[in-house]
């Protein structure tokens, strides 16, 4: 059951990611990206093994789908490698407890909040610093980040909050 | 062996993270002219600074031999000043701007290769300290190690005579006769001079010197001697092996010239080619 529902999470955040946003030209401040949130809700006792494969096919598949040879590889590995420890730090979680299911609003309250955020803006700058690949013009740099991490961040609990209940299911 | 498989376990994600990071990074820089300058840009300068740590306590190691080295060199220097002050009016050694012909700057060698087909030596000097390409690399002897290629803003890469790619002229000292230096691979002592003509008059340890017109090297520099002598295929030339001056393997102090008057005696020639 949970299963259909990741893959109906992977096909609306494709077709929301490579033909909508990808073709939404807002500003050239505005870039926002959607297909975190397959990282963000994935099971709490996905090992650290799974999360790198997700991580490598996300990144591969997004790279093929916006023609960015590595870019989004790059950026989804070091995500999806740091969402185990940063998810029970930042949720107060045991590392030792044997907790199952979805990181959801309902079990960690604000705390959820505060973990989907650190993962956005950490992807946010990562993605951005990774593609302007220079720190001559950083207040423009600093602005699109800004600017295309609000803009992710609206969008990513948009579809969290679709798929939240589905998959706690 | 039990603690290594541990250790392997215990580290396989990382180390399976690490190899797919690097394979990314790689397929990414290669994707546009941008992303691999700035990327290359930006790894020439890290491994630059790793490398110039290590070189430094490599080079401690080496001052006494390089000081007596150097020592020699100044000696040998001052000799010939003082052999040329005998013979020319002091006046006329003065130096003039316009009859200077080269440039010299001293560098250190922070890491080189000498195992590959195209072999590399990276300086401890770059953009900001007035390297530029084309720039000749010499020992402080005066030996031919090879020409800068590229710069970073405090590095620079230089390809040297054990580089496949690279033919310079030379010029057999003494009889004056022409041909190309160039290096085919494998021995890293031993480099061939090749194309000189048959009714040169090459004996075996005859000095082999850059020819001037390469616009690279100084007329002066040494390549090394001629080591064996040998009929080249078509019959109308020498085929030589020369073992090169430079001990490519050892190389820690080096000086980089630059002939102030290349550019402007190749744009001569470009205009005149077209």
């Amino acid at each position: 059951m949970r299963l259909k529902v990741y893959m109906m999470l992977t096909l609306v955040v494709l077709f929301v990611q490579v033909l909508v946003l990808n073709n939404l030209s807002i500003s050239p401040l505005v870039a926002p990206t959607v297909y975190i949130v397959l990282l963000l809700m994935m099971p709490i006792e996905s090992s650290q093994w799974k999360m790198l494969g997700i991580g490598l096919i996300l990144g591969v598949v997004m790279d093929l789908c916006m023609g960015t040879a590595g870019l989004n590889t790059i950026v989804t590995l070091p995500i999806a490698i740091a969402r185990r420890p940063l998810l029970f730090a930042l949720s107060g979680m045991s590392p030792m407890s044997k907790e199952e299911g979805i990181p959801t609003i309902k079990r960690l309250g604000v705390r959820f909040h505060r973990y989907f955020i650190v993962m956005v803006v950490l992807h946010s700058i990562l993605f951005y610093c990774v593609e302007w690949l220079s720190f001559d013009n950083i207040g423009v740099l600093m602005l699109r980040i800004l600017c295309s991490t609000l803009c992710s961040l609206l969008l990513d609990y948009i579809i969290i909050t679709l798929f939240m209940k589905r998959l706690s299911a | 062996m039990q603690k290594l498989i541990y250790f392997i376990r215990k580290t396989s994600v990382a180390i399976v993270f690490i190899i797919l990071e690097i394979i990314a990074i790689r397929c990414y820089a290669y994707s546009t002219p941008y992303t691999q300058a700035r990327i290359l840009g930006w790894s020439n300068m890290v491994v630059g600074y790793i490398h110039s740590t290590f070189a430094g306590v490599k080079n401690y190691f080496t001052l006494r031999q390089e000081n007596i080295r150097l020592t020699e060199h100044i000696a040998m220097l001052e000799n010939r000043i003082r052999a040329l002050e005998a013979v020319v009016p002091e006046e006329s050694l003065e130096v003039n701007g316009v009859l200077q012909q080269y440039e010299y700057l001293s560098a250190k060698v922070i890491s080189s290769t000498t195992n590959r087909s195209r072999n590399f030596i990276t300086l401890n000097k770059g953009i900001r300290d007035g390297v530029s390409a084309d720039m000749a690399v010499l020992t402080p002897d005066g030996s031919a190690v090879g020409v800068v290629v590229d710069c970073s803003e405090n590095f620079a890469v230089a390809k040297t005579l054990l580089n496949v790619d690279f033919r310079v002229g030379g010029v057999l000292a003494g009889d004056g006769s022409h041909g190309s230096v160039v290096w085919r691979g494998g021995d890293t002592q031993i480099i061939d001079f090749v194309e000189l003509s048959k009714y040169a008059k090459v004996q075996e340890g005859d000095t082999v010197r850059a020819a001037g017109f390469s616009h690279y090297f100084p007329r002066e520099a040494v390549i090394g001697n001629i080591e064996e002598i040998a009929q080249a295929d078509n019959g109308v030339s020498y085929s030589c092996k020369v073992r090169l001056a430079a001990d490519m393997g050892r190389i820690f102090n080096v000086v980089l010239v630059r002939n102030i008057g290349a550019g402007e005696a190749q744009a001569l020639e470009a205009s005149v080619k077209k």
